[in-house]
């Protein structure tokens, strides 16, 4: 019986980041069954693909990463929200840590690095 | 690799979990006494004038000593002595997670030494010769941390060829990658390239090559110069300079027909050389 993947929802305004992030999960037990550019159309986007996982960043045009974060879970309190961003200072970790993000990976990351924070939310 | 703060680098290595993280933090900040704080006990300030140096540095984002000095409030040598009394109280990160049983004495000793030295290698030509952080403009953090990412990601040693420095105008290039840094000043972080240059710094980004600058390459290279950012911010708050990035932009000046970029505020550059072809780097001080 075929294991029941995981969905993800990738949020970034780059394209090349959201080709990036597609291509690390192919072949794995997660799916990226949706992806958006910014805040609002995340969660334009949100009720329709269901996700189990979003993988969002913060610097983005618009409504922030952050802000954005806080209306996933507000929306769907049960989603996981992996931050991914460059923007590592110490203030945006704390913060999307308590405003319940599951984790922060920085950018630049390799493969391993995104399937191991993946793995362990 | 990128460019973080100890926490984010235990966090990512799965030594301490979220929670653990955000509770060493609360515990530090509880322990951790402010200026403030430590002027009251000594008998220097009152409550209330506490309060208002709050309000001025909340409304203008700099240093309660500063303003303290500046209000009347306090001298120097007051600051200099309260300075001292923080920092021989301080705890840092590393301390409250041992403090809370998260990680042992010998786990952070070996943390720490392994974080320092992934932080420290592959030294820059710049960054050997400046290395106290505290003593860098922003400026020349954001030049140490665009040459470590070029090595980091493009693989690439980038030589310094020429430097110049508070400049009015920028000779612009075919292309303009930049950024906007918002904190206690505001800078323009810029990246200006030939076609040829981008099409290599595409290439390798993508992993494939790339022959004509399309939306994905330019998208490429604008997240090569945000991820440079980022981590320059990241580097900044670990002395605590607060800095926040805004989305980068991308300027092709051949068909915009920008040739020179003027400034109220003042250019540095910083000229780089490489096998894939020559940089820019500028930084713009907004004023």
């Amino acid at each position: 019986m075929e294991n029941k993947k995981v969905k993800v929802m990738a949020v970034d305004d780059s394209s090349f980041m959201l080709s990036v992030i597609t291509s690390y999960l192919q072949g794995s037990e997660f799916e990226i069954v949706e992806t958006a550019r910014n805040g609002k159309e995340a969660m334009d986007k949100l009720g329709k693909c269901s996700p189990d996982v979003v993988l969002l960043d913060i610097v983005m045009p618009g409504e922030d990463g952050i802000e954005t974060l806080e209306k996933i879970l507000s929306k769907v309190p049960s989603i996981k929200v992996v931050m991914v961003s460059s923007l590592g200072t110490e203030e945006a970790v704390i913060e999307c840590l308590k405003k319940g993000a599951k984790n922060f990976l920085q950018k630049p990351f390799e493969q391993d690095k995104i399937l191991s924070i993946l793995r362990g939310i | 690799m990128a460019i973080k703060f100890f926490g984010q680098y235990l966090l990512e290595k799965g030594k301490i979990t979220p929670p653990q993280l955000l509770e060493a933090v609360e515990y530090q900040k509880e322990v951790n006494v402010s200026v403030g704080t430590l002027a009251i006990e000594k008998g220097h300030l009152t409550s209330q004038q506490v309060e208002k140096i709050n309000k001025e540095q909340y409304r203008t984002d700099r240093k309660f000593g500063e303003i303290a000095v500046e209000f009347g409030y306090l001298t120097s040598s007051q600051i200099d002595e309260i300075l001292d009394m923080q920092r021989s109280r301080k705890i840092y990160l590393g301390e409250a997670l041992v403090q809370k049983k998260f990680l042992s004495l010998a786990e952070l000793e070996n943390e720490l030494n392994a974080y320092r030295e992934e932080q420290e290698k592959e030294e820059t030509e710049l960054s050997t010769v400046l290395k106290n952080v505290k003593s860098l403009q922003i400026a020349e953090v954001f030049v140490d941390v665009a040459m470590k990412m070029f090595l980091r990601i493009l693989k690439e040693v980038v030589k310094i060829s020429e430097c110049s420095l508070n400049k009015s105008k920028l000779e612009l290039n075919e292309w303009t990658f930049s950024q906007k840094v918002i904190g206690q000043e505001n800078y323009n972080f810029m990246l200006n390239i030939s076609t040829p240059t981008l099409l290599k710094i595409a290439s390798y980004m993508m992993k494939s090559e790339v022959r004509v600058p399309d939306e994905m390459s330019l998208d490429a290279v604008a997240e090569f110069v945000n991820i440079i950012t980022g981590n320059t911010c990241a580097k900044l708050s670990t002395v605590d300079i607060k800095a926040k990035s805004q989305p980068p932009k991308v300027y092709n000046n051949l068909s915009d027909n920008r040739y020179k970029l003027f400034t109220n505020g003042y250019i540095s550059t910083v000229n780089l050389l490489s096998t894939i072809g020559d940089f820019q780097i500028a930084v713009e001080v907004i004023t």
